[in-house]
């Protein structure tokens, strides 16, 4: 061989090197720790599941504050008095009528349809539905509007309105009663739907039996037809002969089961949490259920004529079944799952919170949480740790909210003995420089009537050739949920044309929105309320 | 027989050249026999510590080249469309007059009387989305508008007093917002800056606003001076849409790997096409283009029937839009500017933004300091047709959420030069733009025609005076 | 010249003879699935399928799920197209491994179920006698004290398993039992299995009955770890104790007098029996032709399988050699704290 050979063979080989471009790598947004919440969920076995975090802004001054569980300690209420795009605060209220104990989780809804945000508390015991007074402030309003919290290990709730009622219907699920013969092992309690009365408030509940100890639940549309179902995660370890549920509800009728003859298929999984997004693109959403070992991505199949649900989260890398890093080689369980589009660049990304259920052998001890940024072609990869997020805690409920109001989402995560972690999306920078991502639109609805907050509504923003969609929803998460701005990543578009198809069918108008900012759409009007965050104070301390 | 191993400095020089290459570009300019155009690309850090000079020579060079297909011109598999947007298989020619690319230069167009400057109807562009197929981009005005080649001069200026425009109406913005936070109660406060009108803001004490009222300007305060319609925000991104729309050649920072998950987004294999430091060469080349300066005409006659045709151009109402002056605080041009969006470099993106005066020789300055930009624009978009004057909305699409009868205020500094006329340049005397005036100009259109007929071609003379070579020169 | 022509005839047949045997060398591919292959224990497994599989002229490929059942999917369908004549798969999930196990089967490619249950029809099912497991743990402790007051410490009440040791440890006992030799003063399953739990109970049963226990029969070494935990505390360590599975400590506190038995799953001769019936399931034969296979239908749907049901090993003092012997664990670990009279493999 002589050089000038061997010099081409070595430049074509290192052209080659050279040129092969990693394609489709998404960018990871950077995390920092924030200094948290002194705040602890704990207890023992009844609380090894639930840790929920309720995030909403219940002193209107725009940012998000959070309700957390507590378990067998007080369930705390925390302001958020973030500066806008600087470091994450949150400082204890005071006096809010909120610090209940054996709380495993709560979500936030309007329920009276008062314009202000209520609380709907799931205890080891009777739940509470706290009515908010406004200001941080809230009250039990059980007796008021009818509800008994009854004696239930109670774990997943859900919400939705259905077209004509100015009350919304509420779905409590249930975990094990421990009082059965046998408990735990095929001694699931009954789980709850309650209607509300033409009057306003609740009567009776109805039971949606058979019950197989739910930790999750979501009323979706799933089909788009307009009447969401009731999707629930139910936990096998305690189940026998039990699976995966989708309730059908008619307006009038009984709730009915899919069954096997419609084409639902039976699975059976540690269900812990449902999230939902359109990742395949099919214009229906997908849902994401954490387990343990493999977690799901439910996928129609058949179109939107039958629920048959098939599973695309290995084709995806969404399995997420054992630790990225840490050394353990035993299978994950995975409990609060949410989508959000952290990175801006108009593709959904998955959070998933990990953690052992208490020192369960079999499966992984050191469980870091999961960041799984989206790509152009919905798959996912894994960027924990370029992200900065890996911790060992054990993880259960969590948020990904814009806490301090910069258009990049941050991320709240309750653990089980270990005090809250609040990281602050940082983008590109650093916590004395954060860099801004793609660009980003942040919205809230508003309509007439006792649904407010178009809870069951259709939000599609298009940006060039895609059109963004995100159905607005109260439940899923683990044992807690957000409610406040819905956030959109817009990547390079400047401009978005918004509109949102309401929770009664009717479609509003196109609206011309320019990113990087908040903006209210409100029902019958053509043009946005654009909505300027507070300067931000200091936090004191 | 035993092969002999290369000798290692053969090895160690190839490694050398192959390591100190930049990915695609040549590290030199193009040798004899090579097809580039282009200078090889730099960084944006480097470019900022290049000289002024070398960097608006650079970007001259840039404004000049006639871009190749080896170097990345010509978008096969992605539109025309500001955001970067893939392109069916069509099979179109490189150079396609409606959809684009269509025009191997920056001066093919921008060329009258030199380049930086304006251009004939014969070099009009046609805009569209570019979201659909390019099948859809024909001559058919249902899918696109035409627009006339504008001057480049006095860019920089422009986008400078926009910004400080910007700013001072987001600070007014902002102090409302706070005073309405703490007093409870909601304010509707006068939005004005350099004397401009933008019509009213009503703060809400729970942070809403309701911009129904603004008059003229987007609802994020933001004044984008460029195009006809006045939807882009700064050179740079005009820079970049340009590039793309009508070279075929796209930007690292906008259609690189970064946002779109490939270095070869348009498919025509060559990757990483145009990097931020020519970019940024480009704008600054662009900002330094001298502003136009009126020249009054030698003869005595003419030179009076320009200054009374001044006089009667702001009596008139012609001023009122079409403003002579705006007052400009600061000549410092930074680089990236404060108000891009992302896919496009951005001021917290660089550790150090460029910064560099422009020439204000030959403008005049206020009591205060401050130089007089002879713009003869107020920054805002009118309705400038109707019913009895429609020629102005001679178009079908609505562009970035501006309708059709809207458009910017043209800046008439340096009219002089650069006929034809009008947005799409399909007027051939300043008569003619003056008389299809409509919608909020009525009025002054109406007191135009209302005049005597020396009194009109005093005002004529007045605008042939307003001529494109400044006193700075080229760059 | 006829002799060469024999000869050539005989050479002719052996090359035939040797090029079908490498034909079929060529097609004997046998796929193993691996449910979680970075555990510990499945590289000894697999060293001893290899090379059974090898000895019988086959070729060993693999796949790993490492914990996820979706992969273990794919996995299988991988190994299919890679050219797996037999498969060997150790479920991850053995409801979720099912539609993988069909779609072998439809393309006529048998599946042996290594260790763990798959239930399904056709599927050969590889694994130790949990019955035997629990016959040997009785027979160990009833030698030892044929009389008295025995209790039982069983496992998890969720595990299939515990039940069947159970059923085994009664088989032995029942006729002590039923004639009054033997008294059952306490049963308790173990929530989990864990050792924590065995400790509690048996102190629980200690206490009830005033320290009157005679005899354990304890269903695993991390149970009677917990047992021997209680009675030390009662001072009454010595007193026979049973376990399974080999565990260090087990084999320490055999060897010190603490447990009677530790009944040891050998994981090679586990591997080499999967190896072996895999080579000959690809070569044609039919499961139940396979020597020593029985038919088996112990499982939860109560599906009949063909089944190779291994004989386990009780370890006590005497044979502590045999784990040392094996590689299994060391001499040290083995004889760490031994007194006065030691085993045999502890001199």
């Amino acid at each position: 061989m002589n050089a000038p050979a061997a010099t081409a063979i070595a430049l074509t080989a290192l052209a080659a090197l050279m040129s092969a471009a990693p394609a489709g790598a998404a960018e990871t947004p950077r995390y920092v720790a924030e200094r948290g919440i002194d705040h602890i969920y704990g207890g023992g076995w009844e609380f090894f599941v639930g840790g929920g975090v309720a995030a909403f802004d219940c002193d209107g001054d725009g940012r998000e504050d959070v309700y957390l569980a507590g378990g067998t300690r007080p369930a705390g209420l925390y302001r958020n008095v973030s500066v806008t795009g600087g470091a994450i605060r949150f400082v204890p209220a005071a006096d809010t009528g909120t610090a209940l104990d054996q709380v495993l989780g709560a979500y936030p809804l309007d329920i009276d349809g008062d314009g202000i945000l209520d609380l709907a508390v799931l205890r080891l015991g009777e739940n509470v539905l706290l009515k908010g007074l406004g200001n941080c402030r809230f009250a039990r309003a059980n007796e008021e509007w009818g509800y008994q919290g009854g004696a239930a290990w109670t774990t997943a709730f859900a919400a939705s309105w259905t077209k004509q009622a100015a009350w919304p219907r509420l779905f409590f699920g249930n975990y094990v009663d421990r009082e059965a013969p046998g408990a735990p092992f095929g001694t699931c309690a009954d789980n709850r739907l309650w209607l509300p009365r033409a009057e306003g408030g609740y009567g009776e509940a109805r039971l949606l039996k058979p019950s197989y100890c739910t930790l999750s639940a979501l009323f979706s549309d799933w089909n788009r037809n307009g009447e969401p179902d009731l999707r629930l995660a139910n936990d096998r370890q305690y189940y026998r002969g039990g699976q995966e549920q989708l309730w059908r509800l008619a307006a009038n009728g009984t709730p009915r089961l899919y069954g096997r003859r419609e084409g639902w298929r039976k699975l059976t999984i540690w269900g812990m949490g449902i999230a939902s997004h359109d990742v395949t693109g099919d214009g229906y959403p997908d849902y994401f259920l954490t387990s343990m070992g493999d977690n799901k991505l439910r996928v129609l199949l058949k179109g939107p004529g039958k629920p048959v649900f098939g599973d695309q989260a290995h084709k995806r890398g969404l399995t997420a079944h054992r630790p990225y890093s840490g050394g353990d080689i035993l299978p994950s369980t995975a409990w609060h799952a949410e989508f959000s589009d952290v990175n801006n660049d108009g593709h959904a990304d998955l959070f998933i919170a990990k953690g052992n259920v208490e020192a369960m052998k079999g499966f992984a001890a050191r469980d870091p949480n999961n960041l799984l940024l989206g790509r152009e072609d919905a798959s996912f990869a894994e960027a924990g740790p370029d992200a900065g997020l890996v911790t060992y805690a054990r993880a259960r409920g969590a948020s990904l909210t814009d806490f301090n109001l910069d258009g990049l989402p941050d991320l709240l995560v309750v653990n089980r003995k270990r005090p809250v972690e609040v990281w602050r999306n940082v983008g590109l920078g650093s916590a004395q420089r954060p860099v801004p991502m793609g660009n980003w639109l942040q919205l809230k609805l508003s309509q007439p009537g006792g649904n407010r907050n178009a809870i069951g509504a259709w939000i599609e923003v298009r940006i060039g050739t895609r059109t963004l969609t995100h159905e607005v929803t109260v439940g899923g998460g683990h044992a807690g949920g957000h409610h406040g701005w819905v956030h959109f990543g817009t990547g390079t578009a400047e401009r978005a044309r918004v509109r949102v198809r309401w929770p009664d069918g009717k479609w509003g108008p196109w609206v011309r929105l320019y990113t990087n900012q908040f903006a209210r759409l409100v029902r019958g009007e053509a043009v946005a309320q654009p909505w300027l965050p507070p300067e931000g104070r200091e936090p004191k301390s | 027989m035993k092969p002999t191993l290369p000798p290692a400095a053969v090895v160690a020089a190839a490694l050398a050249l192959i390591f100190s290459a930049p990915q695609v570009a040549a590290a030199a300019d193009a040798g004899w026999g090579e097809e580039r155009a282009m200078p090889p690309p730099i960084s944006f850090a480097d470019a900022a510590r290049l000289s002024l000079a070398e960097l608006a020579a650079r970007g001259r060079r840039l404004f000049l080249a006639k871009f190749t297909a080896a170097e990345g011109a010509g978008r096969p598999g992605a539109t025309g469309a500001i955001v970067p947007t893939k392109a069916e298989e069509t099979g179109l020619p490189t150079f396609f007059r409606t959809a684009g690319p269509d025009s191997n230069a920056c001066r093919g167009c921008h060329n009258d009387p030199e380049p930086g400057g304006a251009g004939d109807f014969v070099a009009n562009a046609f805009v569209s989305e570019g979201f659909s197929d390019a099948d859809f981009d024909t001559v058919d005005p249902q899918f696109s508008n035409e627009r006339g080649t504008p001057a480049l001069n006095g860019s920089g200026f422009v986008e400078l007093l926009a910004r400080e425009i910007t700013a001072e109406l987001r600070a007014q913005r902002r102090a409302a917002a706070a005073k309405a936070r703490t007093s409870g109660r909601k304010l509707r406060i006068a939005l004005s800056a350099k004397n401009i009108s933008f019509g009213h803001l009503t703060l809400h004490p729970d942070g809403f606003m309701d911009v129904s009222e603004l008059e003229g300007i987007d609802q994020d305060l933001v004044v984008r001076p460029f195009s006809q319609k006045g939807v882009f925000t700064s050179l740079r991104q005009f820079t970049i849409n340009a590039l793309n729309a009508h070279h075929g050649l796209q930007a690292v920072e906008r259609f690189g790997a970064r946002h779109t998950g490939s270095a070869d987004f348009d498919k025509d294999g060559v990757s990483d096409e145009i990097g931020a430091g020519n970019i940024t060469a480009l704008v600054v080349f662009q900002a330094l283009l001298p502003p136009p300066i009126a020249a009054l005409p030698q003869d005595e006659a003419a030179r009076a029937a320009a200054a009374r045709g001044r006089a009667l151009f702001s009596e008139i109402g012609c001023a009122s839009c079409h403003m002579p002056a705006l007052p400009l605080e600061s000549a410092v041009f930074t680089e990236p500017g404060p108000y891009n969006p992302a896919g496009n470099l951005r001021r917290r993106e660089v550790k150090a933004p460029l910064a560099f005066p422009l020439n204000a020789k030959g403008l005049a300055r206020d009591e205060a300091g401050r130089i007089l930009v002879p713009v003869f624009s107020d920054f805002k978009r009118h309705v400038i047709a109707d019913a009895n004057k429609p020629h102005f909305a001679n178009e079908l699409l609505a562009q970035r959420f501006v309708n059709r009868d809207v458009f910017l205020t043209a800046r008439l500094w340096g009219v002089g030069d650069t006929a034809p006329y009008g947005h799409r340049g399909d007027l051939t005397t300043l008569r003619g733009a003056i008389m299809h005036h409509g919608g909020e100009a009525a009025a002054a259109q109406k007191a135009f025609e209302a005049l005597e007929a020396d009194d009109q071609r005093r005002i004529i003379a007045f605008l042939q005076s307003l001529k494109l070579a400044g006193a700075g020169g080229s760059p | 010249m006829k002799w060469m022509k024999i000869m050539g005839a005989m050479i002719m047949a052996l090359a035939m003879f040797v090029s079908a045997n490498i034909a079929a060398a060529a097609d004997l591919v046998v796929g193993v699935s691996w449910s979680n292959f970075q555990e510990e224990r499945w590289k000894t497994d697999e060293a001893a399928m290899k090379a059974a599989i090898e000895a019988g002229g086959g070729k060993y490929i693999s796949a790993d799920a490492g914990g996820s059942a979706e992969k273990q999917l794919a996995d299988v369908e991988s190994l299919i197209a890679r050219g797996a004549n037999a498969l060997i798969i150790l479920a991850w999930d053995a409801d979720a491994v099912l539609p993988a196990v069909a779609k072998a089967q439809a393309e006529g490619i048998p599946v042996l179920g290594y260790d763990r249950l798959i239930e399904a029809k056709g599927v050969f099912y590889l694994t130790f006698d949990n019955v035997e497991v629990g016959r040997m743990q009785a027979r160990a402790v009833y030698k030892m004290q044929p009389k008295g007051n025995y209790v039982f410490i069983k496992g998890a009440s969720t595990d299939p398993n515990a039940d069947f040791l159970h059923g085994g440890q009664l088989e032995v006992l029942k006729a002590a039992i039923d004639k009054g030799d033997i008294k059952v003063v306490g049963e308790q399953y173990t929530d989990g299995w864990k050792p924590e739990n065995a400790q509690r109970n048996m102190e629980q049963i200690l206490t009830a009955n005033n320290n009157k226990v005679d005899a354990v029969v304890a269903s695993n070494d991390g149970t009677a770890g917990g047992v021997v935990a209680a009675l030390t505390q009662q001072g009454m360590e010595g007193i026979p104790v049973s376990g399974q599975d080999g565990d260090f400590a087990a084999l320490n506190r055999v060897a010190r007098g603490l447990q009677t038995v530790s009944v040891w799953k050998d994981a090679r001769a586990l591997g080499k029996k999967a190896g072996e019936v895999a080579v000959k399931m690809a070569k044609g034969m039919a499961g139940d032709k396979i020597e020593g296979a029985i038919k088996w239908s112990g499982g939860a749907k109560g599906i009949e399988m063909t089944a190779i049901l291994l004989p386990p090993m009780p370890i006590t003092r005497d044979n502590l050699d045999v784990v040392i012997k094996a590689g299994w664990v060391s001499k040290d670990v083995v004889c760490q704290g031994v007194g006065a009279n030691p085993p045999a493999a502890c001199k």
